[in-house]
């Protein structure tokens, strides 16, 4: 599992070398420090943080002490995430980051711990590595094992067991004992700090025929560093909390987890001290995310942005949980990382569905993979801004986001001539229902056609998800769905011409009811429009004579007649060709297809509402305060400045952002007043309410 | 026309066609048909996912009923669409991608003697004198293929043959039937 990393030769001048010495294939790693620890799995591969190389800080649960308290205690530093300072989100995290940070009077281009607390934690683990640095295992039960009658007392079957067995058979490095003693029943064996959990997941093993126990009775460096601090013992899954909430922008809704790395918090107990650490701590991580939140709304509400930037990843492998627990997320900062390929971030390729904006700049991908702004607009339809580009508009992201129609659904199209439609619509349902034999003689002649098929896939109406659907036997011998009736004679039978095949075909279907139109609109769709080119019945035009078109879309039940229950309801789509001709009203029905499928509702055909979440264009101007001299030249004041203060004022007023905000906005958009105004609309939901000008 | 049963079909097929020959005229027609409707059913809806910029070429060209009424009808979950290139362009620029699946399609003759004015049509002989309905039931995605959700549609269509597959001596490609009306409903 782990690639053995080199000795250490110097904390620093390793490290800065980490990704190219150790090529690895993802994972975060920290920079500037010792050696790079590498998952072949392209787990999750942070450097761990310590000068000492592989006796670095580390431990779990209760053997954690004073160190994390003293890194809770550096969380009131001006740099933690819980700044009081109000930031925009949904425009550009690291721009957001900045933001803060310019805020606070400080130079870092990011939020971290600071230095000076990692200089402390230096400081104590500084000791070169020794075998002060190993972890000490006991083993227990083997005694009871066969081996202990050989000479020695199968203590060093033992050992070489333990040896074998832990050293994964795929990696060239062994893992090795460095030192034992027994301690009446128990060994005690000191291993590397890298080793312990291998040796670890041995307990229970069974060692000729005897079951081993096993259990870290000593992790060295930790208790070094506790000895001189006091005795609480905060859990790992408490010193992620306070690393998350120390990192969470409630403002912003930003959750940074950059350079992750580097925290001090998190290298104190030991999280990068291993790869097979490392590679628990993302999920851990994303795991307690889920934990704190009881909805995945409460979640997507509080979690906008996620900032993944300057982690060295290769791949999002040692991440790709964050698509589990923040599937809604908006904005994702994948900025300065080592992503090369396409390949790179593969696993996010479905994931993310209402991604708006995302930001890949300072990755090997700009140079290496010249199109791929291409692919990854295609991979997300929802995003609008790649690189704080944009890169698409916010109806067509909207529309891909609710898979919503450039055009709404509209009632019906009903463009009749002289009602003879909503005529002939009228009597024919009801004399469906009651006289079929009537209703063919009334309205077909020799010539006119109907055919029925059945769709047994169609989708059908959700709230009938759980109920068993009815059977169609009554319908297939007669069904037409040509997808389905590829012999030919059966596609001619299947097709009724004239009076009596007609009249035969439609009284050996099941007797129905259809909902009264008049009392029942809702549930009925229907639509005509005139067509040219029907036959003419005096054969006098060839080109033929004019006609209407009949579309009806509806439900039915079916009748048991013995008992007057309905057995079965269905949806239909029922087509008329109207021409002209003998029967009543002078009409004749010249073709008639009916399609039966499940029972699928009438919502699908309700008119949309009107266009509710489209942006108004001309928006009205905001009443601001300008101070005097503001946006004006004046003494010491460039050009430039005034320029900045002029466009301030129009996103101010536009926008009703104070101007404070709108200069900060436009600054991010690089003085582009449209560009602002645009992230403006992005991101002023989120926006505190002191962004805004009083009104 | 005469009804086609299966035993009458079955023994045109076997015995020759010289003495049916109105049943000669159904069967020919019919199979046409069928052919032409699934043929369409076949192309028209590939291209609405992933062939936009042909889409224009389905439909009979822009022009009038006798009335004044603009052909191509093309009805879209009630609204009207007014030419074949607002069609493609709808399609090109605005719908997101959409995927079709044809689960059930149905087709009628609606005229089986039709020659559009002014042409001369083709022989009668070929049996491409004929307006076809067809009828289609089946499921789209719009959006996102994998977080779509199935809506379940009813389309239908008047096609007309070309008139310059009519004419068409050159053995090119050409479309033989033509959209003139169409009305499609999302229904599920």
């Amino acid at each position: 599992m782990l690639q053995q990393p080199p000795p250490p030769t110097g904390p620093r001048a390793s490290g800065r070398l980490a990704s190219s010495r150790f090529p690895s294939r993802g994972g975060i790693q920290k920079r500037n420090t010792t050696p790079a620890r590498v998952d072949k799995d392209g787990d999750l591969v942070m450097d761990q943080a310590g000068p000492n190389g592989r006796a670095s800080v580390r431990g779990r649960g209760a053997a954690i002490r004073g160190s994390a308290r003293t890194q809770r205690n550096s969380t009131s530093d001006p740099l933690g995430a819980r700044t009081s300072r109000p930031t925009r989100t949904g425009i550009d995290p690291s721009a957001i980051q900045k933001a803060v940070l310019r805020g606070m009077g400080s130079s870092e281009t990011a939020p971290r711990g600071p230095k000076s607390s990692l200089r402390n934690v230096r400081g104590r683990g500084s000791a070169r590595p020794t075998d002060e640095a190993w972890d000490q295992i006991t083993v227990k039960g083997f005694r009871q094992s066969k081996a202990a009658a050989n000479p020695g007392g199968g203590i060093s079957e033992l050992i070489a067991f333990l040896e074998r067995k832990a050293t994964h058979p795929d990696t060239p490095e062994t893992v090795k004992i460095k030192k034992s003693r027994l301690e009446g029943d128990a060994l005690i064996i000191s291993v590397r700090p890298e080793d312990t959990s291998k040796i670890e997941r041995l307990n229970k093993f069974q060692f000729a025929g005897a079951t081993l126990d096993i259990e870290v009775s000593r992790r060295k460096t930790v208790e070094a560093l506790a000895s001189n601090a006091d005795s609480e013992t905060p859990n790992t899954i408490e010193i992620l909390k306070s690393v998350l909430s120390r990192r969470y922008n409630t403002e912003a809704k930003l959750l940074d987890l950059s350079q992750l790395g580097s925290d001090p918090e998190l290298i104190n107990i030991g999280m990068f001290s291993t790869s097979s650490r490392e590679s628990k701590f993302f999920p851990a991580l994303m795991k307690i995310c889920d934990s704190i939140f009881t909805t995945a709304h409460a979640k997507e509400e509080a979690i906008v942005s996620v900032s993944l930037a300057n982690n060295a990843l290769t791949t999002i492998a040692s991440v790709t949980t964050l698509s589990q627990t923040f599937p809604a997320l908006k904005n994702l900062d994948l900025s300065n990382n080592k992503l090369k390929t396409l390949t790179a971030l593969e696993g996010w390729r479905w994931k993310f569905r209402k991604l708006d904006q995302l930001l890949l700049t300072g990755n090997p991908i700009e140079s290496v993979v010249p199109t791929y702004k291409d692919e990854i607009m295609k991979w997300y339809p929802t995003l609008t801004t790649l690189n704080t580009v944009r890169i698409r508009s916010l109806e067509d992201a909207r529309a891909a986001v609710n898979g919503k129609l450039p055009i709404p659904v509209l009632g019906p199209s009903f463009r009749d001539e002289a009602a003879i439609s909503e005529t002939f619509v009228k009597q024919f349902f009801p004399a469906y229902d009651g006289d079929r034999t009537a209703l063919v003689n009334g309205y077909y002649d020799a010539q006119s056609t109907f055919s029925i098929s059945v769709n047994l896939s169609a989708p059908h109406a959700a709230e009938i998800k759980n109920h068993k659907l009815p059977g169609w036997e009554a319908y297939l011998r007669k069904s037409r769905n040509l997808t389905k009736i590829t012999h030919t004679p059966s596609r001619m039978s299947r097709l009724y011409t004239g009076t009596e095949s007609i009249r035969d075909g439609f009284t050996t279907l099941p007797i129905t009811r259809h909902p009264d139109i008049m009392a029942e609109p809702q549930k009925w769709c229907i639509e005509c429009h005139t067509i040219p080119g029907l036959p003419d019945p005096t054969g006098q035009s060839s080109s033929g004579v004019g006609g209407l078109m009949v579309m009806v879309h509806g439900e039915f039940t079916e009748i048991d007649v013995s008992t007057g229950q309905s057995t079965a309801m269905r949806s239909f789509d029922r087509t008329f060709v109207l021409g002209p001709g003998g029967g009543a009203g002078g009409i004749r029905v010249a073709c008639d297809t009916l399609v039966l499928r499940q029972y699928g509702g009438y919502d699908a055909w309700q008119p949309e509402e009107e266009n509710p979440t489209s942006i108004p264009t001309a928006q009205a101007q905001h009443q601001i305060s300008v101070p005097a001299g503001f946006a004006l030249s004046g003494p010491g004041k460039t050009e430039e400045q005034v320029q900045k203060e002029v466009l301030a004022v129009e996103l101010s007023k536009g926008t009703g952002m104070t101007l404070e905000y709108s200069g900060l906005c436009l600054e991010q958009c690089g003085w582009n007043l449209e560009g602002a105004a645009v992230s403006f609309e992005q991101a002023k939901a989120t926006l505190p309410a002191e962004a805004f000008v009083t009104s | 026309m005469a009804t086609l049963t299966a035993d009458t079909a079955t023994k045109i097929s076997t015995e020759g066609l010289s003495e049916f020959s109105d049943l000669r005229d159904a069967l020919f027609y019919r199979l046409n048909v069928i052919s032409a409707a699934g043929l369409f059913v076949d192309t028209y809806y590939p291209a609405l996912s992933s062939s936009r910029a042909d889409i224009a070429s389905f439909y009979m060209p822009a022009s009038a009923m006798p009335d004044g009424k603009p052909l191509p009808v093309i009805v879209y979950n009630g609204n009207v669409i007014p030419d074949p290139t607002a069609m493609q362009t709808l399609f090109q620029e605005q719908m997101p991608e959409a995927r079709y699946e044809i689960q059930d399609y149905d087709c009628q003759v609606l005229n089986p003697h039709y020659i559009a004015e002014g042409t001369q049509g083709s022989s009668p002989a070929s049996g491409k004198n004929m307006t076809i309905l067809v009828t289609v039931s089946g499921h789209v995605k719009f959006g996102e293929p994998r977080a779509a959700t199935m809506r379940g549609f009813s389309e239908n269509f008047v096609l007309i043959p070309n008139p310059a597959a009519a004419t068409n001596t050159r053995g090119k490609h050409i479309k033989g039937w033509l959209i003139q009306s169409q009305n499609f409903r999302l229904v599920v």
